[in-house]
C-alpha cells in the first residue's frame, strides 16, 4: 500500500547551498525530517546550479521517509529576468516597475507547465500572469 | 534565541505572489510553501489546498518596523487577491532542530559496526528489530547539526570501507569529519592515531562531544580547518566524505594525493554515479590508481591509492 502523505513543502533555496539553518531546517525540521541527509543529497543534485535559486519540492511521509524532486526556477524570477527588473513592486495595484510581452508570458507558462497544477495552457498562463500583476509587472502585447 | 516565522496562507495561485512579496526579508532569501497532506482523504497522495508560504528572520533583525512593513505589503497584495494578515510566530530552536531524532534509531553498518544515538539506551535494539551482538562496535553519536548521521549511503559506503581497511595501529586522517562518525568507527576498529578536520565551527563543536563521549580522545584529535592546516603527510588512510567537486578540487589544487602514505588508501565519498567519470579523471590527473568502487543507491565511493597500480 502507498505511504501516506503527512505535507509537501516546496523550498525555494539556493542551488549547491543547502544547510539547516533557517530555511530548510524551520520549514523540514518539525515534519522529522534527516536535515542532514537532506542538505547533502539537495547540494551533490545542485552542485553545478551554485548562484541560482533551484527549488525543492520534498514530499514528506507519516513515516518520517521523504523523496524530493528539484523543480524549474520561481515564476516570479523568470518573470523579473523577462521585464528586466531586480524586484517586484511593494505596491503592486499603485506602482508599476516593468513590463513583460504578452508572448514572454506565454513562453514562461510553457517552462512552467510542469510543475504548476493546471491541466492546460490555458490554465498556466492565468497563473503566471496574476503572479505578474502581483509584482507590479504589466503585461502589453 | 529566537527564529521569526512569518507565515501566510493562501492557495496555489496566490502563493507565487506571496512568495515573492516575502523574499527580499527572508533568511538567505530562503521561503518555503507547504502544503499539508489531506487526512480525511483515503488517497494517500491527496493534499489540502490551502498553501502556507513562510519565511524565517532571525532574532537580531526582528523589528516591530519590520512586522508592520511586512503587514503593509500583505495588505497592498490583499488588495489584487484575497489574502489573511500574516502570522508571526517565534521559534525556539528545540522546536524545530531536534524533531528527526524521533525517527533516527540505532542500526548496524557491514559486519559489525553499530551506530547508537546517544539519546536512546543502549540494551533498546534497533527499531527494525536487529539486536546488538556481544562483539559488535559500537559508535554511540549525536550528530547535532553536523553531517554524519550514518544513514546516509555515502556515510555507509566509508564505513564500510574502513572496517576492511583499518589495521591496528594505524594512522588516518578524516577531512570533513563532521560528527566524526568516521574518526570514532576507525578509533574503535583500531587505529592508533586520527585527525578530524572540518572547517565548520558546529561541526567542530558535534565532533568534540562526540569523541569524548566514546572516550576515544586519546586517539582522536578534532581540528578546525581546511586541507591546507594539516600539517601532518603520509597517512595510511585519508577518509574525504564531501561532494564531487569539493574532492575533485582537493585532488587537482590542493594535492589530496601527497597526504597519502605510499601504500596508503584515500577513501573518497559524497560522489552521485553521475559524477563517477569526472572523479576518475581528476584521481587520474593527480596520479593515482582507482582500485575499487562501491555503490549504494544513486551513490559510490571510491578506494584510491596513489601512484600507479603495484
Amino acid at each position: 500500500m502507498a505511504k501516506k502523505v503527512k505535507a509537501v513543502v516546496k523550498i525555494q533555496i539556493q542551488g549547491g547551498r543547502a544547510n539547516p539553518a533557517p530555511p530548510v531546517g524551520t520549514a523540514l525540521g518539525p515534519h522529522g525530517i534527516n536535515l542532514m541527509q537532506f542538505c547533502k543529497e539537495y547540494n551533490a543534485k545542485t552542485s553545478n546550479q551554485v548562484g541560482q535559486i533551484v527549488p525543492v519540492e520534498v514530499t514528506v511521509f507519516q513515516d518520517g521517509s521523504f523523496k524530493f524532486i528539484l523543480k524549474t526556477s520561481p515564476a516570479a524570477d523568470l518573470l523579473k529576468k523577462a521585464a528586466g527588473v531586480k524586484g517586484g513592486s511593494a505596491v503592486p495595484n499603485r506602482d508599476k516597475v516593468g513590463t513583460v510581452t504578452s508572448q514572454q508570458v506565454r513562453e514562461i507558462a510553457e517552462i512552467k507547465m510542469k510543475d504548476l497544477n493546471s491541466i492546460d495552457i490555458e490554465g498556466a498562463l492565468k497563473i503566471i500572469s496574476g503572479t505578474a500583476r502581483s509584482m507590479g509587472i504589466t503585461i502589453v502585447d | 534565541m529566537y527564529w521569526l516565522e512569518i507565515s501566510v496562507e493562501t492557495d496555489g495561485e496566490g502563493a507565487e505572489a506571496v512568495a515573492e512579496a516575502l523574499r527580499p526579508f527572508a533568511h538567505d532569501g530562503g521561503v518555503a510553501l507547504e502544503q499539508m497532506g489531506d487526512e480525511t482523504d483515503l488517497d494517500p497522495n491527496a493534499l489540502e489546498s490551502t498553501v502556507t508560504v513562510k519565511i524565517y528572520v532571525s532574532e537580531a533583525d526582528d523589528s516591530p518596523e519590520l512586522r508592520h512593513r511586512i503587514e503593509e505589503i500583505m495588505y497592498h497584495l490583499g488588495r489584487l487577491y484575497p489574502l489573511p494578515a500574516p502570522r508571526f510566530t517565534e521559534l525556539k530552536d528545540e522546536d524545530w532542530a531536534n524533531a528527526w531524532k524521533e525517527n533516527y534509531q540505532p542500526f548496524r553498518v557491514g559486519r559489525k559496526l553499530w551506530i547508537q544515538p546517544s539519546w536512546i539506551p543502549l540494551d533498546a535494539g534497533s527499531g527494525s528489530g536487529a539486536q546488538l551482538a556481544d562483539d559488535d562496535i559500537v559508535v554511540v553519536l549525536d550528530p547535532g547539526m553536523a553531517f554524519g548521521t550514518g544513514s546516509h549511503p555515502t556515510t555507509q559506503m566509508c564505513l564500510l570501507a574502513l572496517e576492511k581497511l583499518v589495521q591496528p595501529g594505524m594512522r588516518i586522517l578524516d577531512l570533513g569529519t563532521g560528527s566524526a562518525i568516521l574518526a570514532i568507527a576507525a578509533a574503535k576498529l583500531g587505529a592508533a592515531e586520527l585527525l578530524g578536520v572540518d572547517n565548520d565551527d558546529i561541526a567542530v563543536k558535534a565532533a568534540a562531544d562526540n569523541v569524548a563521549q566514546n572516550h576515544v580522545q586519546d586517539q582522536v584529535k578534532i581540528r578546525i580547518g581546511t586541507l591546507a592546516s594539516v600539517a601532518e603527510k603520509h597517512w595510511e588512510i585519508v577518509v574525504v566524505n564531501i561532494l564531487a567537486p569539493v574532492i575533485i578540487t582537493l585532488l587537482a589544487e590542493d594535492g589530496l594525493l601527497d597526504y597519502v602514505a605510499d601504500n596508503g588508501r584515500l577513501v573518497l565519498s559524497g560522489i552521485l554515479d553521475q559524477q563517477l567519470g569526472e572523479i576518475e579523471q581528476a584521481i587520474s590527473d593527480a596520479g593515482g590508481t582507482l582500485l575499487e568502487t562501491l555503490s549504494m543507491g544513486d551513490w559510490v565511493a571510491c578506494v584510491v591509492q596513489p601512484g600507479l597500480r603495484a
